[in-house]
């Protein structure tokens, strides 16, 4: 099996006829962190969709270990190894804090591993710990993200997506968040960044992918992404 | 060129969120301005409180040497505001005629018979008069958002705000869009055109308003605007230590 965990080529995803999403692949090996990079209403939060189930592309194919998993329901995704946080955190608001993460390990495979999972994400967070029992809706935004994350933990998964992490967060939160997101990387887990925050992303990831109007119209090392050509991917200019 | 529309340190909030905290620019006559921002920069807000679907706690808005802030939309759009919607929601089962008509009638003000000859010049200009016996729910995306922009002409404004017009179309639609625009320019309307998509900007406007949180931070000719350090800077984030 070669190193690549997940392959999307040519994707094209659409809502009705609002083509959101108009050819873009990209691939991630096992252990990296790739960011997704653009302006608002580049497709990235779409593409994300329609790799991680929520949306089925209209054309093009993915693949996770080699298997294609194209349009498969996002729970089979889960039980697969892939696991998302999406935009807002989307914790359920009125279930305490321990209930939302234990959520996360609703698949048979990742529930047998429950009490050490939660073990984990409680050494992650250790703010989780202390308001295990409050309902996750009077948390703090940066406390509601750690929910997220911490949810999607959960289910041991292989490859985490994250999606727009940093949005409407404090500064120092979100640096906080990013630390533990190299942390996790390090322990093993493969991920997906979608970022606005070009600046932060490129310095977190191994590679880059800028998207413009749903296309990808440069990729690379983040290392070596010239910040001039960046630019004018993102921009267009 | 004279002042066609002056918005006069606005401030606009929801509940108690303050979304605009102060907001003052003016648009001249006959110009296409793009406004950009990345998200949360309160474009729409600033949208909304020009057409009257929210109205500012304090500031001024002054259109045409009148005092509009209080006034409601269907009174600004009387006078010559008239506006399109990101996700165009035509009548489906009314024709494309039948769509641009209630604007001219009920936007305007005008009678169905004097509204009748200008409909069909709406529709020649924005290029559907060909099909203005289709029903509107039958069209495609692209024909969907010239109609949402003839419904607003159908209103005959002095100005026309666009919302995210080209969204959603490959890129040569969006250069279709762009045409319009400039033929629409070419009839003396003044444009105001919130679009994400900033190379369709540079290259459509007269000039430039960049929003972050709320406040103006660049105003001026659109290649000036995305050369400034700080504009680029609440897009791409800034370079810590």
């Amino acid at each position: 099996m070669s190193d690549i965990l997940l392959r999307a080529e040519d994707i094209h995803a659409n809502y009705g006829d609002f083509q959101a999403v108009q050819g873009a692949s990209f691939e991630i090996r096992k252990g990296e962190i790739i960011s997704i990079i653009g302006t608002n209403g580049a497709g990235k939060s779409t593409l994300m969709k329609a790799i991680g189930g929520t949306l089925t592309p209209k054309s093009g194919k993915v693949f996770y270990k080699d298997q294609e998993i194209t349009g498969m329901p996002t729970h089979k995704l889960v039980d697969l190894g892939m696991s998302q946080v999406p935009e807002g955190g989307r914790v359920f608001a009125r279930m305490t804090v321990m209930d939302n993460l234990v959520m996360g390990s609703y698949t048979p495979r990742a529930r047998k591993n429950k009490d050490n999972a939660l073990e984990r994400v409680y050494e992650l967070f250790p703010v989780l710990k202390e308001k295990a029992n409050q309902v996750s809706g009077s948390l703090s935004g940066g406390q509601r993200q750690m929910v997220a994350i911490g949810r999607a933990l959960m289910s041991e998964p292989e490859l985490v997506c994250f999606d727009e992490i940093s949005l409407g967060l404090a500064p120092t939160v979100i640096k906080d968040i990013y630390q533990k997101i190299r942390q996790i990387n390090k322990e093993g887990m493969t991920i997906i960044l979608v970022e606005q925050d070009v600046k932060r992303s490129l310095k977190t990831s191994d590679r880059s992918y800028v998207m413009l109007k749903g296309k990808v119209v440069l990729s690379g090392k983040s290392s070596e992404l010239a910040d001039e050509d960046v630019k004018k991917a993102y921009f267009g200019l | 060129m004279s002042i066609i529309l002056e918005v006069d340190n606005i401030h606009v909030a929801y509940g108690r969120t303050k979304i605009i905290p102060g907001l003052s620019f003016n648009v001249e006559e006959g110009q296409v301005l793009g406004v950009i921002g990345p998200n949360g920069a309160g474009k729409t807000t600033l949208m909304n409180a020009l057409i009257g679907l929210v109205i500012p706690t304090e500031g001024k808005i002054i259109f045409d040497g009148m005092d509009i802030t209080k006034l409601p939309p269907d009174k600004r759009c009387h006078l010559g505001l008239g506006r399109t919607y990101q996700i165009p929601r035509p009548f489906e089962g009314m024709t494309v005629y039948e769509n641009v008509l209630v604007g001219a009638t009920h936007g305007a003000g005008r009678s169905e018979h004097k509204a009748r000859p200008y409909c069909t010049e709406v529709l020649k200009r924005t290029g559907l008069y060909e099909k203005r016996d289709t029903l509107a729910g039958q069209l495609t995306l692209l024909d969907r958002k010239r109609l949402e922009i003839a419904r607003a002409l159908g209103t005959n404004p002095k100005i026309l705000l666009l919302d995210e017009v080209a969204a959603g179309l490959t890129d040569a639609e969006v250069h279709d869009v762009m045409d319009l625009v400039a033929e629409l320019k070419k009839t003396g309307i003044t444009i105001i055109w919130i679009e994400h998509v900033i190379k369709t900007m540079v290259e459509s406007t007269d000039k430039l308003l960049c929003l972050a949180t709320g406040c103006l931070l660049r105003y001026g000719d659109p290649k000036e605007t995305m050369n400034c350090m700080e504009v680029q800077e609440v897009y791409l984030g800034v370079e810590e230590e």
